[in-house]
């Protein structure tokens, strides 16, 4: 002890020097790596919990085809994935919904980008019903079980919309997320824009105030609380549905026939909505209830990534060659299909995502041939 | 080791015998100087505590300023939070975060004293050692594993059998116990956190039982006192001020817990009419939605508010308790064990 104060005694000052240059650099290093990353080259993908799957087997894939580009992915809700693409801390923000008008407002420079078909289904657990049988919902059954104005399974509203079907006088427990979700905002969305009550008590949103039921986080957890709770009903994305292979109700579109939700009926509705000529060219609108067509699902929704329109022009070209992947060879059901997305139709999208990519890049069509 | 003084004396002799006369001058300065600079990095390290604690207090009020400006007081007892129509009020929430820190502390109290009660004076020598340790591992069980423990055990018991049988026994006289049983809510996160905390509370009360001097015990014997009596009434006595004091540092655990309770309690904002319904808790709301709430400014300050309110409530437990030990123990030991 005695000889190793001796020893550091009389070079204290320059070891300080020493340490605190170190330090200096660590803290430096330290400081720039977020300038470093968001460099050409790295684009970092935050977001919605529901893509984040479809992601990380894009990026990935594109990873593997394209050495020279690094892409982080990381799920962190759908809100934060819009705030902080439009901050500039990270490249692109995935969303399940597309930008309001109340966002479009406070975010100008978001340009919204649909990349895959999701939705949003009904799902229940009702003792004594075989599990096959699927039952009819419409936006107002649906809206008052979840304001608690509808509690047994056999009221006489739900026995309208399924005569066939022998109810139980069971409860309804309604169950809901507690995070804030895509999924949530797609089925408020339908809710919202088939029933006043709806409309006027709670309307939509990613985490609205939700009047009765329990909420859980993630749908894993609302799969899980809906399978053991007897009597309960819920709500899920495609992808959930497919991989715990759940029964879903039907729901009533447009044209007033009952419709359950599968990579078909939600390609049904994209595409009718992308026919629409009113359709707007930013995909900023809601494609649920409001399409005609028998086999529409009244609950689907695009996909969405967020890109601001101040990234820098180095950057920009790696997002649109990224963008120009997933929109084409990433629409392959390997990718999209397998990981609960329906994979979206290139060919009448192009003339929007020609606009969307003008708008981020001046001058750059989507055009596969003449990249740059 | 050696000890600072001999270290010091030790310095100058084997300086003398290098015979350096500069060296002589110089050790007796550089040890001054090392010694002020260790002075300055521990002022450095307490008063940094200071900052700290200033810094999060100062950044919190300013990031809850919209909210506590917009609704003042009122926010306190205001029930509704819709963000949509950007209206906010805390009283589910609080409600909710007291019904399971409520719960918790009235289920793991009794089962931590006796327990505690046990292992010092009842336990033969080796049980004694093995549940101790087991219990201190139990205190080191991260809390998401004590949610999963939740779902899949408590959650299905509480829905299947204990709710039900308060709703057939209880419930046909009281209301209040006559609920919907779906396992999650209130006392499925109440006992959990409950669980979470009895290693706590036990192990605090084992160590200051185990701390009563030898002769009060041996004087209550000769005074005729059976052993039941003596644990009860003089141990247990004795030691009061511990138990408060553990109470109280499982009541800060209660009370923030995240992520067990956000698993369990359901995520609903509504007052609890009955034992079986479902809650949310302050710590829970910020963990589901904090990340969402950025996005509109008012929104973030409401939730912000709420982790200050936690943060008030939090200190005025710890400092409510200080001065209930510091009256109990009469002034013995102050300071050392309520600092929570």
């Amino acid at each position: 002890m005695g000889s190793m104060t001796r020893l550091e005694g009389p070079i204290s000052g320059r070891r300080i020097l020493v340490t605190v240059f170190v330090l200096g650099i660590l803290l430096v290093s330290g400081i720039l790596r977020p300038v470093v990353s968001l460099a050409a080259g790295n684009i970092t993908i935050s977001g919605s919990s529901m893509l984040f799957p479809l992601e990380q087997v894009w990026a990935l894939a594109y990873m593997k085809k394209h050495p020279g580009t690094h892409i982080s992915v990381a799920s962190t809700g759908s809100g934060f994935g819009i705030a902080n693409a439009a901050n500039g801390n990270i490249t692109v923000g995935a969303s399940d919904a597309f930008l309001t008008k109340e966002f479009r407002q406070r975010y100008p420079n978001l340009v919204s980008v649909p990349i895959a078909f999701d939705d949003a289904q009904v799902i229940y657990n009702i003792p004594g019903l075989d599990k096959k049988v699927v039952l009819n919902f419409d936006g107002k059954v649906l809206a008052r079980i979840y304001l608690g104005k509808i509690r047994y399974w056999n009221d006489r509203q739900i026995r309208a919309l399924n005569p066939d079907v022998h109810l139980p006088h069971t409860r309804i427990r309604v169950v809901h997320r507690a995070d804030a979700s895509g999924t949530t905002f797609v089925f408020t969305d339908y809710m919202n824009q088939t029933s006043k009550e709806w409309y006027n008590q709670v309307g939509r949103d990613m985490s609205p105030a939700w009047p009765v039921g329990s909420g859980y986080n993630g749908s894993d957890a609302v799969v899980a609380a809906v399978m053991s709770s007897p009597g309960s009903i819920g709500y899920v994305g495609l992808g959930w549905v497919m991989e715990y292979h759940l029964t879903t109700g039907a729901l009533k579109n447009l044209d007033g026939k009952f419709v359950r939700g599968s990579v078909d009926t939600i390609r049904e509705a994209g595409h009718a909505a992308l026919k629409d000529p009113s359709f707007p060219d930013d995909f900023n609108r809601s494609i649920v209830w409001n399409i005609h067509g028998k086999n529409v699902y009244p609950d689907a929704n695009f996909e969405f990534w967020m890109v601001n329109t101040n990234l820098d022009a180095g950057t920009m070209k790696e997002v649109r060659k990224l963008l120009m992947w997933a929109l084409t060879k990433g629409q392959a059901s390997k990718y999209t299909v397998k990981s609960g997305f329906a994979p979206l139709p290139f060919r009448p999208l192009k003339p929007r995502l020609d606009k969307i990519i003008n708008r981020l890049l001046p001058g750059n069509g989507f055009n596969e041939r003449s990249p740059g | 080791m050696e000890t600072p003084e001999s270290v010091r004396q030790d310095i100058p002799k084997a300086s003398e015998k290098a015979e350096g006369r500069l060296e002589i001058r110089e050790e007796p300065d550089l040890a001054g100087r090392s010694e002020r600079l260790f002075g300055w990095i521990l002022k450095g390290g307490g008063l940094s505590i200071l900052v700290l604690f200033g810094v999060v207090i100062l950044v919190c009020l300013v990031a809850a300023w919209p909210s506590i400006h917009r609704f003042g007081i009122s926010f306190l007892w205001s029930s509704t939070w819709n963000p949509n129509r950007k209206i906010f009020g805390a009283f589910p929430y609080l409600v909710g975060t007291l019904w399971v820190t409520g719960i918790a502390l009235i289920t793991s109290i009794p089962v931590a004293i006796f327990s505690a009660l046990f292992l010092s004076d009842y336990a033969p020598s080796w049980l004694s050692g093995i549940v101790s340790t087991l219990m201190e591992m139990l205190a080191g069980i991260p809390s998401i594993v004590f949610g999963a423990f939740g779902i899949t055990f408590m959650v299905p018991l509480l829905r299947d059998h204990l709710e039900p049988f308060l709703a057939r026994t209880l419930g046909t006289r009281w209301d209040f116990f006559n609920g919907d049983p779906l396992g999650y809510g209130i006392l499925a996160a109440g006992f959990v956190v409950g669980f979470m905390i009895v290693p706590l509370v036990a192990t605090v009360t084992r160590d200051s039982l185990l701390m009563v001097p030898q002769e009060m015990v041996e004087a209550s014997y000769a005074l005729g006192a059976t052993k039941a009596e003596t644990v009860f009434f003089v141990k247990l006595r004795e030691v009061m001020p511990g138990i408060v004091g553990s109470v109280i540092l499982g009541f800060g655990r209660a009370v923030g817990e995240t992520m067990a309770v956000l698993l369990l309690v359901g995520n609903q904002p509504s007052i609890p009419q009955t034992i079986q319904d479902v809650g949310y808790t302050i710590s829970s709301l910020l963990a589901n939605t904090f990340t969402y709430a950025v996005i509109d400014p008012l929104y973030a300050a409401a939730e912000v508010e709420l982790g200050l309110i936690l943060l008030v409530i939090t200190l005025a437990v710890n400092t409510l308790g200080r001065e209930l030990l510091l009256r109990l123990m009469g002034g013995r030991l102050a300071g050392s064990v309520g600092g929570g």
